[in-house]
């Protein structure tokens, strides 16, 4: 302030004046070439490793100078030069190699080095590579411009590009086969290298994928060959999971689902057939889970679960047809085959994600080789279940009981011929009843139980009649008992029990006559008294076969309890006036049917109780033959069962049985026909015949159903449309 | 074998002391049975046409279900036939015979 205040007075002020340089200023005359030689000399010196003479900020500047000073097009051109001749030499070099191991190691070193320098460099030029070549969109940026002079030095020399590629598909060929030296690292980068430069797709990729094929196409092959199947399975999961990491570690994605497709064909796809054809069937048998397991998750890689399925349901149709056919097993087939469905539904738990589209195919195949033969499943299924029900039957209590009549359950829902399973049923469960050898009542209803739901209650309503019967029979004899009346009348010590039987519920018994001695008849008649007294209008018929008797016999080394049929008791009862007695004398006193009178004599003389003995000491009962009591008797037990001979009988009896089905589906079909024509009065042959598959619950051959149709036109309940012969009319 | 030789040498030991006596076989206990049905022959009814043993078209079960009257002209149908066959009709006749129906009392039916 003092001062301006004193210059103030001085004088006035000095303007400052800035004046124009008489001589433009001017760069030194070789200021291109110098600078430029000084950044050439660097470069070189980065190229070759050396130490730069010059400090990177100087290099820096003297680029940015050139820069701005207009010569960024000759410093990138001169550049563009300088990496191009370094990369010429660097790759011509190395195209003498001629070992394809050494040339990928050396190869691989040179393009780290050589992206190190062109780093280097770019931080040097970087002025010019952010602006100048930034404004010119045609020039690559320094660090491409470096990648692409490697580039199209190695895409000039095929044989090195050759040498490239195919010594990259060795090093992984090697590595397949389990080569532990090859060196993961080159590898990666190299692939890296070729993913940067461009390369990978043209050159690299086809030949490494080909190559795949056939390394896996020829490994398919020998590893079939020689490993058993599972082993191959395991090899190939072991196979797939190798590749999945390799291609994630070294390899670009784009590649990952053409090669997975290439291992999963050639490894899986071609042995397919051959695989499930060995293996399958030895997976199921054994039911190695894990085994199934693996070969279901590979299928389902490769979208062949329809093979699988395919074979699963083959290997039910054959294993099953095997029990199912095998004449000589028939007591073990039911057994089995629940034993094979169990196995069936663990591999489709554990193993084959329980697939909903198997679960169909199972049930067909199932459902086909059970019926492969008419009846006799049915037929087996009926005893089975009679054996579990049948008192005697060892083996576990109420639940398990349960539990394997659940499991029978399933093997009767395949069974086609529904009818014959309940004739079957039935029979049995008619000699359980009357002959008191249920293990359970509790049993048998939960059992009616389940039938009902599954097939409806007029599936089970005879049967539950038949329960119905046994309970009021057991009123009625209550009531017999403790009527005065009647009991004033029996004289003999005898105690009767009666199973009153509906006729229509239970099975038919063939009549079979025979002259029972007074004692007995005695109460028969006051029996019948006494039941008609009680019931009106009804009739009473006395059904022999399946009388059951307790007997008292007095041998000469003690007295014994018999427990035998009602013909084994008039038998033995003839005995009581005779000590020996003739076939004949046998045959007239008591009036039994000679086939039924031999088994009866055959099991008191021949069986494993004789209380009788034969003269001569045949094993058949001829006519000539006597009998006389064996009154020297003994036997260890007081209480002895004398079983009749049944094996020629049950034969028979089921022949009758199946017969008796037989013409029971006639009538059903001739009532379902009638039924359906009422409804419709005219129908086509063709509507007809598939309305009457929808309600038959039987299998019947469609001629059969012409049959019917026929035979009831020749009734005339239906008759052929006069202009249509494939039409039926009903009469009224 | 030891024992079919030792039955035979008693057999005809006893035969040869040979007085003979009345052995005791004696019938404990008799376990049996009897099917009934309608006492009205293998006939029909002759209002439904099924089969008395069979039900009638009303009845689901045969048997108890489904029981068989007689009327006092001896002509037999299934209870519910009869009784709806009555109800239908203003004068109560045997659609059979036409005589009067009137249905047969327990005591005379069991003759």
């Amino acid at each position: 302030m003092a001062a301006s205040r004193s210059g103030g007075a001085v004088g006035p002020a000095k303007k400052l004046k800035i004046k124009p340089l008489k001589i433009k200023p001017k760069l030194p005359a070789n200021f291109v070439e110098e600078t430029w030689s000084k950044l050439q000399k660097a470069i070189q010196a980065v190229f070759s490793e050396e130490n730069v003479a010059y400090s990177f900020e100087d290099l820096y500047r003297a680029a940015e100078d050139l820069c701005l000073h207009k010569k960024a097009e000759f410093v990138y051109e001169n550049l563009v030069h300088e990496c191009e001749s370094q990369v010429t030499t660097v790759l011509g070099k190395l195209t003498q190699q001629k070992q394809s191991t050494t040339f990928l190691s050396e190869l691989e070193k040179e393009w780290q080095t050589h992206c190190n320098q062109l780093l280097t460099i770019r931080s040097i030029f970087l002025y010019l590579d952010r602006t100048f070549v930034l404004q010119n969109s045609q020039l690559k940026s320094i660090f491409d411009m470096g990648l692409q002079l490697f580039r199209k030095q190695i895409e000039s020399s095929p044989a090195t590009e050759r040498t490239l590629s195919s010594g990259l598909v060795e090093m992984v060929t090697q590595e397949r086969m389990g080569d532990q030296s090859v060196d993961r690292k080159v590898l990666k980068s190299l692939v890296k290298m070729l993913l940067l430069l461009g390369l990978y797709s043209n050159h690299f990729e086809d030949e490494f994928l080909q190559e795949t094929q056939r390394f896996y196409q020829k490994e398919g092959v020998d590893m079939m060959k020689e490993l058993n199947v599972l082993d191959y399975l395991v090899h190939c999961e072991k196979r797939l999971t190798e590749e999945e990491e390799n291609c994630k570690e070294y390899l670009d994605s784009f590649t990952f689902s053409p090669l997975m497709k290439i291992v999963e064909d050639c490894l899986i796809t071609k042995h397919l057939h051959e695989i499930l054809d060995k293996g399958f069937t030895l997976c199921m048998d054994q039911l190695k889970i894990a085994d199934l397991r693996r070969l279901y998750t590979l299928c389902d890689r490769v979208g062949s679960l329809d093979l699988v399925k395919e074979s699963l349901c083959n290997y039910v149709k054959q294993r099953a047809g095997e029990y199912v056919t095998d004449d000589k097993n028939n007591s073990q087939m039911v057994q089995n085959l629940i034993n094979l469905k169990a196995n069936i539904d663990k591999a489709l738990q554990e193993c084959f994600d329980n697939k909903e589209s198997f679960h169909g195919s199972l049930k067909e195949a199932f459902e086909y080789s059970i019926n492969l033969r008419q009846n006799r499943p049915a037929e087996l299924v009926a005893k089975y279940i009679d054996s579990k029900l049948r008192s005697g039957n060892k083996g576990g209590g109420d639940e398990e009981l349960e539990n394997t009549l659940d499991e029978v359950l399933v093997i009767f829902r395949y069974i086609s011929g529904k009818d014959v399973f309940e004739a079957f049923y039935k029979k049995d469960l008619a000699k359980r009843l009357l002959l008191g050898k249920s293990s359970s009542i509790d049993a048998e209803k939960s059992t009616i139980g389940k039938f009902k739901t599954e097939c409806g209650s007029q599936f089970t309503n005879k049967l539950e009649g038949m329960f119905k019967d046994i309970d009021i029979s057991r009123d009625i004899m209550t009531g017999f008992k403790n009527s005065a009346q009647v009991q004033s009348k029996l004289k003999h010590g005898l105690e009767l029990y009666v199973n009153v039987l509906t006729t229509g519920y239970w099975p038919t018994y063939p009549p079979v006559e025979a002259n029972l001695p007074s004692e007995l008849r005695d109460y028969q008649d006051i029996f019948k008294k006494y039941y008609l007294s009680k019931h009106s209008g009804r009739r009473l018929v006395w059904q022999n076969s399946l009388g059951l008797c307790v007997v008292k016999c007095k041998f000469n080394k003690g007295t014994k309890e018999l427990v035998v049929s009602l013909f084994q008791t008039v038998v033995l009862m003839l005995y009581n006036d005779e000590d020996k007695l003739t076939y004949d004398d046998i045959e007239k006193a008591t009036g039994i049917e000679a086939k039924e009178l031999k088994r009866t004599l055959q099991s008191l003389s021949l069986g494993k109780v004789r209380v009788l003995l034969k003269e001569p000491k045949t094993k058949e009962v001829n006519r000539a033959d006597t009998f006389t009591f064996h009154k020297d008797f003994k036997a260890p037990l007081y209480r002895l069962r004398i079983n009749n001979i049944q094996m020629k009988e049950s034969q028979e009896e089921n022949q009758n049985t199946t017969e008796r089905v037989f013409q029971d589906r006639q009538y059903q079909v001739d009532a379902a026909i009638v039924r359906i024509m009422k409804s419709r009065k005219t129908l086509s042959h063709t509507l007809l015949i598939s309305e009457l598959y929808s309600q038959l619950r039987f299998p019947m051959k469609p001629s059969d159903l012409k049959k019917r149709i026929e035979s009831l036109i020749d009734r005339e309940y239906l008759e052929r449309d006069d202009e249509n012969a494939q039409i039926y009319n009903y009469l009224a | 074998m030891m024992m079919d030789t030792t039955t035979t040498a008693r057999t005809t030991e006893a035969e040869a002391a040979a007085p003979p006596r009345a052995f005791k076989v004696k019938v404990k206990h008799w376990r049996t049975l009897a099917s009934w049905s309608w006492n009205a022959g293998d006939d029909v009814c002759g209002i439904c046409r099924n089969p008395f043993d069979g039900c009638s078209p009303e009845a689901k079960y045969p048997g108890d279900d489904s029981p068989v009257v007689w009327g006092t002209c001896r002509h037999a149908f299934h209870l519910q036939c009869i009784t709806q066959w009555l109800s239908s009709q203003t004068e109560q006749r045997c659609p059979i015979c036409r005589q009067n129906w009137e249905f047969k009392s327990a005591m005379e039916t069991d003759e």
